[in-house]
């Protein structure tokens, strides 16, 4: 662990990645403490593992029996039916700022990742992608609301481009979106996109490519709404937030409470989105285990050809996400005696899971995001000449428990979703607690895959 | 899913597998339109809906008391 070398390829930044759930741990050197869970969660437990796997599976356990003590539909509707409408007009110079800033930040991080100084610590184009963008601006999403649809850089250049219109194949729906996130993942965990700022803005410009060619094609609304992986994984985080911008101005509610509606997610490729966003961060995590590395180097022996290796746990392990989910809903119809039809409850079920995926986030970027944002700061002023000792903000020793209570949080608002859902799908009470038995199984599962990545020591995945 | 003929709601699609789920539907969806039986069948599966949401509390609670112990006992043993 600490007799790592640094240049393995795997720094600080290069663990702050496109990990969305992160129990990842990433111990980093380059800071006294990440405000990972890794700090919470020293690299020998104090106790045995399976005690510690069991205990997180037992806290999601006991937060479900404890919410199915709230049996009453009033307080359960009036709780997710709340709101405030706040008068906000149409802010046309805010707008215009968030999208100038977008345009901006896109150009910085093509320019100084290609010519700025080239170390990770003192590069713009590496500290705005991760730092600013990836942890502090997600963490805006879902705590606050989400404005990616106007600070989108790549949107507002499609606005100013002919569009060709041509007609988007419906029966793809959402499926290239869930492709397109696991690709990007993937590149993340094979390349050192957080070390090498030119590499960086090599994948921002292919990716700038790509989505301006698809926004002709299909027409910008098109491909933002449906093909763009980003933009989607910033619209279901949007969803945990309490603020949203209706037609008559901003509409406040309850955080997690806009989970629970209706038609938001709609069909079997959304549902495998989600349950990819939580997938994603695990798999970060999980090839720096001892695990893999063993069953890495056993199939390599085997003969398998080492460039297989990723992209085939990466689906496996998505397929086995995927395949629990969906075993919950059909066990859940048989729970419940139900005759609404299984895709009814996949994707009503589904967006509580976006409240882990938001918790797991924060636990890990939070402290990111605050003890680098000094030097994101610092950089900004200088980008072609920042100071040798880029300045950082140690974290304090409690932020590791810090983190395990966002993750803790997480939970809390997604099985009171799942609750509140489950009541909305069916008019016996008891059949709706009924019916959720699978779904918390299921959540159990996924916990106990990230706390268990957590108290694995952190390895350099092998064969890269 | 259950193999006995589904109970369908007179006023919508919706079916049903028991008789009490069907009663408790009516009295969540159509409260306005209930004829005097069905508002009586309401009632009935309301009462029911009430005995065995208690049964099951206790049993939650039964579960809580089981897993708060056993975890005090793992650990006083494992940590």
């Amino acid at each position: 662990m600490s007799d790592r070398t640094p240049n393995t390829g795997r720094s600080l930044l290069r663990r702050a990645t496109l990990a969305l759930l992160t129990l990842t741990l990433f111990a980093d050197r380059a800071l006294a403490h990440g405000g990972s869970l890794r700090a919470a969660t020293p690299e020998q437990l104090a106790i045995p593992t399976w005690l510690f796997l069991l205990t997180g599976g037992g806290v999601v356990g006991a937060s479900f029996l404890l919410a199915s003590f709230v049996t009453n539909r009033a307080f359960i509707n009036a709780v997710h039916d709340w709101h405030r409408r706040l008068a906000v007009p149409r802010a046309t110079l805010a707008a215009g700022t968030l999208r100038f800033i977008g345009v901006l930040g896109l150009l910085a991080v093509l320019v100084v990742g290609f010519i700025g100084p080239q170390f990770p610590l003192g590069n713009l184009a590496i500290l705005t992608v991760w730092v600013g963008w990836w942890a502090g601006y997600t963490i805006s999403v879902y705590l606050v609301g989400n404005t990616w649809e106007t600070l989108n850089p790549w949107r507002t250049i499609a606005a100013v481009l002919p569009t060709v219109g041509a007609t988007y194949p419906d029966r793809f729906g959402a499926w290239p979106s869930v492709a397109g996130l696991l690709a990007l993942v993937w590149l993340e965990v094979v390349s050192p996109l957080a070390d090498q700022a030119s590499l960086l803005a090599t994948v921002v410009l292919g990716y700038t490519v790509v989505t301006l060619a698809g926004a002709i094609v299909y027409t910008p609304d098109k491909w933002f709404s449906t093909v763009d992986p980003v933009s989607r994984v910033f619209t279901y985080y949007g969803r945990v937030a309490p603020l949203r911008r209706t037609d008559d101005g901003l509409k406040l509610r309850l955080p997690g409470a806009a989970l629970s509606d209706t038609r938001f997610v709609d069909g079997a490729d959304e549902v495998a989105f989600v349950i990819a966003l939580l997938w994603v961060t695990t798999y970060d995590g999980f090839v720096t285990t001892p695990a893999w590395t063993d069953l890495a180097t056993w199939l390599v022996n085997l003969g398998v050809p080492a460039s297989l290796l990723y992209p085939a746990a990466l689906f496996a392990g998505f397929g086995v996400f995927l395949g629990a989910y969906r075993t919950a809903t059909r066990r859940s119809i048989g729970f419940a005696e139900t005759y609404l039809p299984a895709q009814t409850l996949a994707t009503r079920f589904a967006p509580s899971l976006l409240a882990i995926a938001a918790g797991y986030h924060l636990a890990h970027f939070l402290g990111y995001f605050l003890s680098l944002s000094p030097a994101l700061v610092t950089v900004a002023f200088s980008p072609f000449s920042p100071p040798a000792n880029v300045p950082v903000i140690p974290l304090p020793g409690w932020f590791g428990g810090l983190a395990l209570t966002f993750v803790l949080l997480g939970h809390l608002v997604a099985i009171w979703v799942a609750h509140a859902t489950a009541y909305d799908l069916f008019p016996s009470r008891l059949q709706a607690i009924r019916s959720q038995y699978p779904y918390i199984a299921v959540m159990m599962f996924y916990t106990m895959v990230s706390l268990w990545i957590v108290a694995e020591p952190d390895l350099t995945p092998p064969f890269l | 899913m259950t193999d006995d003929a589904p109970i369908s709601c007179p006023y919508c699609d919706q079916r049903f597998a028991r008789e009490q789920w069907q009663a408790l539907h009516l009295g969540l969806d159509h409260s306005d339109v209930l004829s005097e039986k069905e508002r009586e069948a309401v009632a009935v599966a309301r009462e029911e809906e009430v005995a065995d949401l208690k049964t099951f509390r206790l049993k939650a609670l039964a579960a809580l008391v089981f897993l708060y112990f056993g975890f005090l006992f793992a650990y006083s043993l494992f940590a």
